[in-house]
């Protein structure tokens, strides 16, 4: 997949010395007035330019403990630290200005769809420009230029005037990608960036995003279904269920069948383990049709 | 082996046992009706208490073949002095009894159109920030919510041609104290359905902004704004339409405009310019109204709503130097595409109209009667609600009854036109287009020219309350069709209807079984929703004489008894309050 060598070695020189740049202590999260427990007391902390991959399965508590990060969420009890502040307890300007240093890539992409593709990205800079803007004319030219890039980046440069909702969902993604890089971020937090892609669309995009990360050196928390899709990139994941932290370990030389049964340590049951099965074949399967189609066409483009 | 067929139906109807919870239980004994949900029980009784509402009704306003004839034979001598003059011997002069020079309607038209243009953009910018702050998904706190929330509903309930003859004391006779007026009634239904918009969107991209550290107002223009902006269009659209035909009531207060022109000719008891002028005013309303429900369907497409996204991406945006842009060699600018240019072009037009518009309203010599004004006030506080208050009650009574028989017989008479005016309910092209004409046709008469009109006919304002009812009737084709249609549209499934037309169905068992019932929950929405707007109509028809307590507040505005006339202000908005949130809390509970 990518060269190797220099994540790990980020990894292990972000091991000593440097202060973290999250802190999760003891958070505790409960919704409905106690009736659910979405976290109870996860603590961990992360390194400057470390590369997180939190699995677990769905109502694990995974969404809810990244929305803690940048104050989506307020806890229950506990505290996060990023950068050294508490979102909860900093004043709405620090917050914004904490936020605008903490991307964040949701599953759902969130673009606005009536909006170019453009202006979508730029968006993200929201957080060092003043005031509102309506239209590409409304932006000063070197940030349309340098929104652009961060378009080119993800492949996407073409579709810059295309209106977002005409996109197909990974380019979507890849769009919201570019917002992210746009807002020129210390940390990026991606809840289930491809939960909602084809396995194809999905394995482009995590590689996209991922690479990006690593080539700016970002530090990254990421959400993830499927583990495989990490593996090669993470330094560290982290496991959890029912609202706990059931694991916590370096990545380093993870091979896919560990990968499972590191899932199936997080309480994947059968049937999510049959259907990560499938899922994998499945792939295959794709791969394999390619791989005929495109001999087929060698073959009738000789003759 | 064979199995006898009896044998086969045994063990087929036993594994489907095995399958199927409940099934083969046995049908019920006794005979077979459908359960009462609350749905139900809340639609019985809503029609229960109108059908039963509707003769007491007829009663009251004296609706009688004896009185209708005796109003006929009172208004012969009307009659005759709208037909054409008997002495006339050419077609010129009969169109020269009926018309006035073609400048005067010009000039009285381009008023209309300044004054409605400039109403209606002033009341979206007032509206814009009221909605804002009256939505739950982007208002500040609870009591500024509250107080934005309560300003639209107290505007929408004060009639406009009450803050029309209000502002005419402060700014004279002329267009400013009708644009005064629309554009502040008009907030009551911009800053509503903007305040809807916003609640029905996607919040995904508002949370994507907040966790980009964005600020308030930069998430309202990004990630709101472009969501709600089509749906925004499509009202002030609408607005523009209904504010087209207030003018021409408020021209009866003097609020300028083709309105005045027909006002004056009915004050110089000039019938046959009067009609002429109607004829104008009714082909200008049709005129404008398809010119807007052009705009809305270049605009926003087929279907008004803007909801297909290939609309935009049909354009090419190949020639786009994309590539010179990231690279630096060409400035990154939005290509001009088809749709772009369009928006702007309108964009363009509506500044000018508004522009023009704003110097014309105030660019005659204005004089503000501060002294009067507030001279008006003291006159007008503290309102003074017991004196006469046996005239106002009966008056008030009047106006409930002439607004509940016009909405029973207005939905009657709709009802067909809503069936045939719908594309998917209606049995052929041509019934369809005859009941979409009529419709359009009958929305080109304002109900105030209509009332002047059957006032004199039923004979006098005596009867008037039976020229109201009357008036109110024969409007609801072009409204309360339309809605009726719009219901048929949006509720009626095609997956039904087709199912009906494998089976050999006919179009009145189609019209029974699939369209009727989907469609009667909207009906009924539709009638409420008519009744509530009957109510304030009926106020308002009393400036023509229509009965009911619109004819007494403009008693006590013409005899200067201003104390009276804000009891009455106030009591028309107390019921017009109180008649519009029992109807949206009843709608809420048929649909």
């Amino acid at each position: 997949m990518h060269s190797g060598g220099s994540p790990l070695e980020m990894s292990s020189s972000a091991a000593h010395g440097a202060d973290p740049v999250v802190r999760v202590k003891n958070l505790r999260k409960e919704f409905d007035g106690g009736r659910v427990q979405a976290l109870r007391g996860v603590s961990f902390d992360v390194m400057p330019g470390e590369l997180l991959v939190i699995i677990g399965l769905s109502g694990s508590g995974k969404s809810t403990l990244m929305r803690h990060i940048n104050g989506l969420e307020l806890p229950t009890e506990g505290h996060v630290e990023t950068f050294g502040l508490n979102p909860a307890a900093v004043s709405r300007a620090e917050l914004r200005q904490l936020r605008s240093r903490v991307g964040f890539v949701f599953q759902q992409f969130q673009l606005v769809g009536r909006l170019t593709a453009l202006e979508n990205v730029m968006s993200g800079a929201y957080g060092r420009v003043r005031g509102p803007r309506y239209g590409v004319m409304t932006w000063p030219q070197p940030m349309r230029r340098e929104a652009m890039e961060q378009l080119d980046r993800v492949g996407l440069v073409d579709q810059a005037f295309q209106r977002a909702d005409t996109l197909s969902g990974g380019q979507q993604q890849r769009v919201a990608i570019a917002r992210t890089m746009f807002q020129k971020p210390d940390i990026v937090l991606a809840d289930e960036p491809v939960a909602s892609l084809d396995p194809e669309a999905a394995e482009s995009v995590m590689e996209i995003l991922f690479s990006i990360c690593v080539e700016e050196g970002l530090t990254v928390m990421c959400n993830l279904h499927q583990v495989d899709l990490a593996l090669g990139w993470a330094h560290r994941m982290i496991g959890l269920q029912d609202g706990e932290v059931v694991m916590d370990q370096e990545a380093r030389g993870l091979s896919e069948a560990d990968a499972k049964k590191v899932y199936q340590r997080v309480g994947a049951d059968e049937v999510e383990l049959a259907r990560l099965e499938a899922e994998a074949q499945e792939r295959k399967r794709a791969h394999d049709a390619r791989l005929v189609a495109a001999a087929a066409a060698a073959a009738e483009s000789a003759a | 082996m064979t199995q006898a067929p009896e044998q086969i139906a045994e063990v087929s109807r036993r594994d489907r046992g095995g399958h199927i919870d409940g099934a083969g239980a046995g049908v019920p004994e006794g005979p077979i009706n459908a359960p009462w949900t609350s749905q139900k029980r809340a639609l019985a009784t809503t029609l229960a208490v109108f059908v039963a509402l509707v003769p007491i009704a007829l009663w009251q306003i004296d609706l009688s073949l004896g009185n209708l004839a005796e109003g006929w034979s009172a208004s012969e001598s009307f009659r005759g002095r709208v037909l054409p003059p008997e002495d006339a011997t050419s077609a010129g002069e009969v169109l020269g009894a009926y018309f006035v020079d073609p400048l005067r309607y010009a000039q009285a038209m381009v008023e209309t159109i300044f004054m409605v243009v400039v109403a209606t953009v002033a009341a979206t910018v007032l509206s814009i920030p009221l909605a804002f702050l009256a939505a739950t998904n982007t208002t500040v706190n609870r009591w500024v919510q509250w107080a934005s929330r309560g300003s639209i509903v107290f505007w929408r309930a004060v009639p406009d041609i009450v803050i029309a003859i209000i502002f005419r004391l402060l700014v004279g006779i002329g267009p400013l104290a009708g644009v005064i007026a629309m554009s502040l009634h008009s907030i009551g239904m911009l800053g509503k359905l903007f305040a809807d918009a916003i609640e029905e969107i996607d919040p995904g991209p508002m949370e994507a902004l907040e966790a980009s550290g964005a600020s308030r107002l930069q998430v309202l223009a990004t990630a709101v704004l472009p969501q709600v902006v089509s749906a925004w269009i499509a009202t002030i659209l609408y607005r523009f339409d209904i504010n087209i035909r207030t003018s021409v009531l408020l021209g009866f207060v003097g609020a300028g405009g083709i309105g005045f022109l027909l006002f004056q000719q009915i004050g110089q008891l000039a019938w046959r310019r009067a009609l002429g002028t109607a004829f104008i005013i009714f082909c200008f309303i049709i005129v404008l109204e398809q010119l807007s429900s052009r705009i809305r369907r270049s605009l926003l497409g087929d279907d008004g709503r803007a909801s297909s996204p290939g609309r935009a991406s049909a354009e090419p945006v190949a020639l786009v130097d994309v590539r010179g842009m990231t690279e630096g060699r060409t400035p990154v600018l939005e290509p001009w595409g088809v749709e772009r240019k369009r928006k702007w072009g309108y964009g363009a037009v509506c500044l000018l109209l508004t522009l023009a518009g704003t110097v014309y309203v105030f660019g005659r010599d204005l004089a503000f009667n501060w002294s009067g004004f507030a001279a008006f006030w003291r006159n007008a506080l503290p309102p003074d609600f017991l004196d006469r208050w046996e005239i106002i009650l009966p008056n008030m009574l009047d106006t409930f009854w002439m607004a509940i028989a016009a909405t029973f017989v207005g939905v009657l008479i709709s009802i067909p036109f809503g069936i045939l005016g719908a594309r998917n309910a209606t049995p052929n092209r041509w019934l369809y287009s005859i009941a979409r004409v009529a419709m359009v046709a009958n929305r080109g008469l304002p109900e105030i020219v209509i009332a002047v009109f059957l006032v004199v006919l039923v004979g006098g304002i005596q009867f008037g309350a039976i020229a109201g009812f009357l008036t109110l009737s024969f409007a609801a084709i072009g409204f309360t069709g339309k809605l009726m249609a719009d219901q048929i549209e949006d509720n009626v499934k095609p997956g039904p209807l087709r199912a009906l037309d494998s089976v050999g169905a006919t179009w009145w068992q189609k019209t029974s079984t699939a369209v009727w019932p989907q469609a009667v929950p909207g009906f009924l929405a539709t009638a409420l929703y008519t009744f509530d707007v009957n109510f304030r109509a009926a106020t308002v028809l009393g400036v023509v004489g229509a009965g009911g307590i619109g004819s007494s507040l403009f008693e006590a505005f013409q005899g200067f008894d201003y104390q009276r006339m804000t009891a009455i202000i106030i009591e028309i908005f107390l019921v017009v309050y109180v008649v519009e949130r029992l109807s949206v809390s009843l709608r809420a509970k048929l649909i």
